[in-house]
């Protein structure tokens, strides 16, 4: 289970205006469950990822990952949590390049330290369509088997949550299909996914869609018909555009300028 | 696992890396190599002996005169071995005596010119298991068996020059080994004291006080002559090894930087799906270790090529003693192989702990890779460059031999505080001229960040695309614009990056500079240091022998000669029995019997002050006191250690004048026989002669190794930084940017790079040569002026620019080929 308390957050970049990428944002995710957030470039998609996963900390509110609150362990133990709890797809640079796609899988077990069988790894790459490729390298496969790969490596482990950052953005549509399919798929062992995307057919996907807009929850819906339909598509799109009148301003913390 | 995985699908990369180790590791296997078959051998007169006792060695040699042992009294000697003879299986042990005796059969001197060994006691010969091949042994003082090579039959007459005079022998007996073998009464007065006894038989077991030597340690008994050729080569190949672990260290760790900050992704990945900061350190240790291990393999493979050609090398530079062969010992390459290794991950542990800062944002967020000087950087490229300033200091006020020594090492410190500090010098420069023309109103801006870099990198294509097609006469200024821009924009927003380039390029011009400089500061100085001393004199010399007999040295007695005899002293230092080099001076103004004068540096040395006794032992063994009269500042024509000459001719009988010096047009006319006189400037040209070629031929070597070493880490770090920057390239091409103005881009911005490596490479070594120039003009009292040649300059300087704009626009017009 994943929950997100009044999250805040201010990008701070050298000579820059400070930019409030996260103002008071709270969710909580069901088990099991797949939810798209989704808003225009610059609403905080990305940093309520980051956040949530405990790779960015954010400047108040409390992450609850299975229970455990981030906001309170070291950088070391976080990262032994994201190693035993989370897994993650990338929209690229999800693979090592000089290892084989069984090697990728295993990585996060080896890095744990913990003996991975490979029956375990095959089984995992099997599940998303790649026991033949199990020894190819990251450059000899395809970006949609690239990202089944990711996933295959994100499930390994049973983590409780899956975070996916725009995992479809550089596929076609046909590999899009396939590797959203595998992560709902997922969502039957009790992993609960959450996705940043911009893409209306990807969200179609999801249980529930999450809008963000300036930094703060600007709608929350769930969706209706079954995973992926192309109508429950254009419908998330449709309310997407109504509520996206001009284009995102960013917001500014008073008086932040130097 | 990915270290090992790395290291089979990304070799391109580390092949730098690879190759320096390897480079690395040649020249040090080498340098091995060649120590290891430049140990003396065991001198033939020896061949024979089971083992040879010595005694005690001094605490401290102020002087290359001696091996620094402390000659036993002829009493004593007799005694020791007397006792070693009751040992059962002992069948010998005798003193050896050795004494200049060079045979002048028809008045030419015969035999190895610098040979101060030549004459022995008749018991010495069975040492070398040499015979008597015909005739018999001497019996009467002026009698002697000598070496068949002299073509000598029992009976004839022969003259031969001994310390007191030249004196005619009479053949008794012709041996098989080399040498004048006279009784061992006459010997004995030649050289009362002892320095070795041979031992033939069983090796007894070693006396209190005594050093056995067996096997082939009996060859660190060996004439002088053949220590100092050993003790050059010595200096020379550390000389080497020191410059080449230096650049190895300085190469590796910017081979290893540049391909950790093209990596920055993939360590962010690692942190993402669970790597802590340890494993990540780890991993990129092991890659070191894995890439130092193969550059190791292929090193030693490399060093048993290199070591004969750089032992003839020094055997033509009369830096170590002809062999038969240079045999690839393990043990030498095993060091090499292993220093290999630690210096890789010596390299890797910078590179590690940068890898180790990687967050997992950096798998989303391309930061452009090595951005900014690690504080660790920073620091220890301060107290580096603080070291070196305290280095300096010092080289300029040691003396003789340590300077040079000193030199070296002030120099590569600062070359090291250099390449650490070179991202901070970049940073300031790109910063101060973005600042100068943001204030000229033309925009690009310090402190860019990488997505306004690539936002900036991308506007300004597109101009450029605006400016190709545009008429003519606006193309050159925009495009010589806009390659600028980029170039400062990359140097101010990833200085480290450009480092990589800059450092290797400090490294090869540092130290091409900085050793020709130091030839040409001494080569300037020390004739000129010798003609100052010696204006007015000139020198006169025995032809073809080590010195001037007494009775020339009388024969040249006119006013206002000085004819120096020249002996070893032992006294008591502060660390224990010092060696020094002692003058006894004919001039009773100065010194008599029981007095010594010390010059004013030996004497703080030795801690003692005008009015002290001080116990000195002589080469005959025996202790006298002597009373310290004065103390007064260093001069070269009187000598640091001064006592009585006939004080001296009664404790060293072997001693030998090297060089009288008389007025000019006071040398007398004929010379004694054998004699020859120089003018001072011809005289001190024909005493540096030796050295110079010497240094000069240590130059040649180290200036090619440091630069071609360098040029190869230029070309490396380039070849690996532009394949880290695939990104950025395609952005440019995405704004219009063709493969030539890539190519152009890059082979300026690695121009400017080694540019600013040859500048600091050159900067760094003006305080070593200024503290050796300054060191020399005060132990010479002329003016010394530190010189910088400018054909080494120019080469290492010309060849690092050439090698990084070829390197680098032809791997970036590659890399853009291949997309």
């Amino acid at each position: 289970m994943l929950e997100l308390a009044d999250l805040r957050h201010v990008h701070r970049s050298r000579g820059a205006t400070p930019v409030r990428a996260l103002d008071g944002v709270s969710l909580r995710l069901r088990p099991g469950t797949l939810t798209a957030v989704m808003g225009p470039s610059g609403s905080g998609k990305s940093t309520l990822l980051h956040c949530a996963a405990g790779l960015e900390s954010p400047e108040s509110g409390r992450v609850l990952l299975g229970g455990t609150d981030l906001g309170t362990l070291s950088e070391r133990r976080r990262t032994l949590l994201r190693r035993e709890r989370a897994g993650f797809v990338f929209q690229a640079f999800n693979l090592v390049a000089s290892l084989t796609a069984a090697q990728n899988v295993a990585l996060p077990a080896r890095l744990a330290r913990r003996r991975i069988d490979g029956a375990a790894v095959t089984a995992a790459l099997a599940e998303v369509g790649l026991d033949g490729r199990a020894g190819h390298r990251p450059a000899q496969l395809s970006g949609g088997e690239q990202q089944r790969v990711a996933i295959a490596r994100a499930l390994v482990t049973r983590p409780d949550v899956v975070f996916a950052d725009e995992p479809t953005g550089a596929l076609d549509s046909a590999s899009s299909a396939a590797v959203l399919a595998l992560l709902r798929r997922s969502t039957g062992t009790a992993t609960t996914i959450l996705m940043v995307t911009h893409d209306p057919a990807a969200a179609a996907w999801a249980d529930e869609v999450v809008v963000l807009r300036d930094g703060r929850v600007d709608d929350r819906f769930a969706t209706q018909g079954r995973p992926g339909d192309p109508d429950t598509a254009t419908v998330i799109g449709r309310r997407i555009t109504a509520g996206n009148a001009g284009p995102a301003a960013v917001h500014r913390v008073p008086g932040g300028a130097r | 696992m990915i270290a090992w995985g790395n290291l089979r699908t990304r070799w391109r990369e580390l092949v730098a890396t690879v190759l320096a180790v390897a480079v690395g590791v040649g020249l040090l296997g080498a340098v091995l190599l060649a120590a290891d078959a430049a140990r003396p051998p065991v001198q033939d007169r020896f061949a024979a002996t089971s083992a040879l006792a010595v005694p005690p060695a001094v605490a401290e040699s102020r002087t290359p005169r001696t091996d620094g042992l402390v000659p036993w009294p002829a009493g004593e000697a007799d005694a020791l071995a007397a006792r070693l003879r009751a040992t059962p299986g002992v069948t010998a042990a005798v003193p050896d005596r050795s004494f200049p005796a060079v045979p002048m059969p028809g008045g030419r001197p015969f035999g190895v010119p610098e040979d101060r060994e030549g004459g022995h006691g008749f018991a010495s010969l069975a040492l070398g298991g040499y015979r008597v091949v015909a005739g018999e042994a001497p019996r009467r003082p002026g009698e002697a068996v000598v070496g068949a090579a002299l073509g000598l039959m029992p009976g004839a007459t022969v003259p031969v020059l001994f310390a007191d005079a030249v004196r005619p022998v009479r053949v008794t007996g012709v041996t098989d080994g080399p040498g004048v073998y006279l009784t061992d009464t006459e010997a004995a007065r030649y050289a009362p004291g002892v320095r070795t006894i041979g031992v033939l038989g069983a090796v007894p077991p070693a006396p209190t006080g005594v050093t056995l030597l067996s096997g082939d340690d009996r060859g660190a008994v060996e004439p002088v002559q053949d220590s100092r050729v050993r003790h050059r080569g010595t200096q020379l190949l550390a000389a080497l090894g020191l410059l080449t672990g230096v650049t190895t260290a300085v190469v590796v760790s910017a081979a290893l930087s540049t391909v950790v900050a093209g990596r920055r992704r993939e360590l962010g990945l690692l942190r993402t799906v669970g790597a802590t900061p340890g494993q990540v350190r780890r991993t990129v240790l092991g890659e070191a270790a894995l890439t130092g291990a193969a550059g190791a393999v292929l090193g030693t493979a490399l060093a048993v090529g290199l070591a004969p050609a750089l032992y003839r090398a020094l055997v033509a530079v009369e830096a170590a003693q002809p062999v038969d062969g240079v045999p690839p010992v393990p043990g030498p390459l095993l060091t090499a192989g292993a220093a290999g290794v630690l210096l890789a991950l010596g390299g890797g542990l910078a590179a590690s702990r940068t890898a180790a800062r990687a967050t997992p944002l950096d798998v989303v967020v391309d930061r452009g890779g090595a951005r900014t000087t690690s504080r660790p950087r920073l620091v220890s490229g301060v107290v580096t460059l603080l070291v070196g300033a305290g280095l300096a200091t010092a080289t300029a006020v040691a003396d003789g031999d340590g300077r040079i020594g000193l030199a070296l090492t002030t120099g590569a410190v600062l070359v090291v505080a250099a390449a650490l500090l070179a991202p901070v010098v970049i940073g300031g420069l790109a910063g101060a001229g973005a600042a100068r023309r943001c204030r000229a109103g033309a925009g690009a801006g310090a402190g860019v960040d990488a997505v306004a870099r690539a936002r900036a990198g991308a506007a300004t294509r597109i101009r450029v695309g605006a400016g190709a097609r545009s008429p003519g006469r606006y193309r050159t200024p925009f495009r010589a614009g806009v390659t600028a821009t980029l170039v400062r924009a990359e140097a101010a927003a990833a200085p480290a990056r450009a480092a990589a380039v800059t450092a290797p390029a400090v490294v090869a011009v540092g130290f091409a500079v900085l050793i020709g400089g130091l030839v040409d500061t001494m080569a300037a100085a020390y004739p000129a240091e010798r003609t100052a001393v010696l204006a007015g004199s000139v020198a006169v010399e025995q032809d073809g022998a080590p010195g001037l007999p007494d009775a020339a040295v009388r024969a040249l007695a006119v006013p206002g000669a000085r004819t120096p005899l020249p002996t070893v002293l032992v006294l008591p230092g502060s660390a224990g029995p010092t060696a020094v080099d002692a003058v006894g001076t004919a001039d009773p103004g100065l010194v008599r019997p029981g007095e010594v004068v010390l010059a004013a540096p030996v004497a703080t040395a030795l801690g003692v002050t005008a009015g002290d006794t001080v116990p000195a032992r002589f080469a005959d063994g025996t202790t006298v006191p002597l009373r310290v009269t004065a103390t007064p500042p260093p001069d070269e024509r009187r000598g640091d250690v001064v006592v009585d000459r006939a004080q001296v001719r009664t404790h060293d009988p072997a001693a030998l004048t090297d060089t009288a010096f008389l007025p000019v047009g006071a040398v007398p006319d004929p010379l004694p026989p054998g004699a020859v006189a120089r003018d001072a400037q011809a005289y001190a040209l024909a005493d540096y002669a030796v050295d110079a070629r010497l240094t000069t031929a240590l130059a040649g070597l180290l200036v090619a190794v440091s630069a071609g070493y360098g040029g190869i880490a230029v070309a490396g770090g380039i070849t690996a930084d532009a394949r880290s920057r695939r990104t950025d390239r395609a952005a440019l091409v995405a704004a219009g940017a063709t493969r030539a103005r890539l190519a152009a881009t890059a082979a300026a911005e690695a121009t400017l790079a080694a540019l600013l490596g040859a500048v600091l490479g050159l900067v760094v070594t003006l305080p070593p040569l200024a503290a050796v120039a300054s060191g020399l003009a005060r132990a010479t009292g002329v003016p010394v002026l530190p010189v910088i040649d400018p054909g080494w300059a120019s080469l290492a300087a010309g060849g690092c620019l050439v090698v990084a704009a070829a390197t680098a626009a032809l791997t970036t017009g590659r890399a853009a080929r291949h997309g």
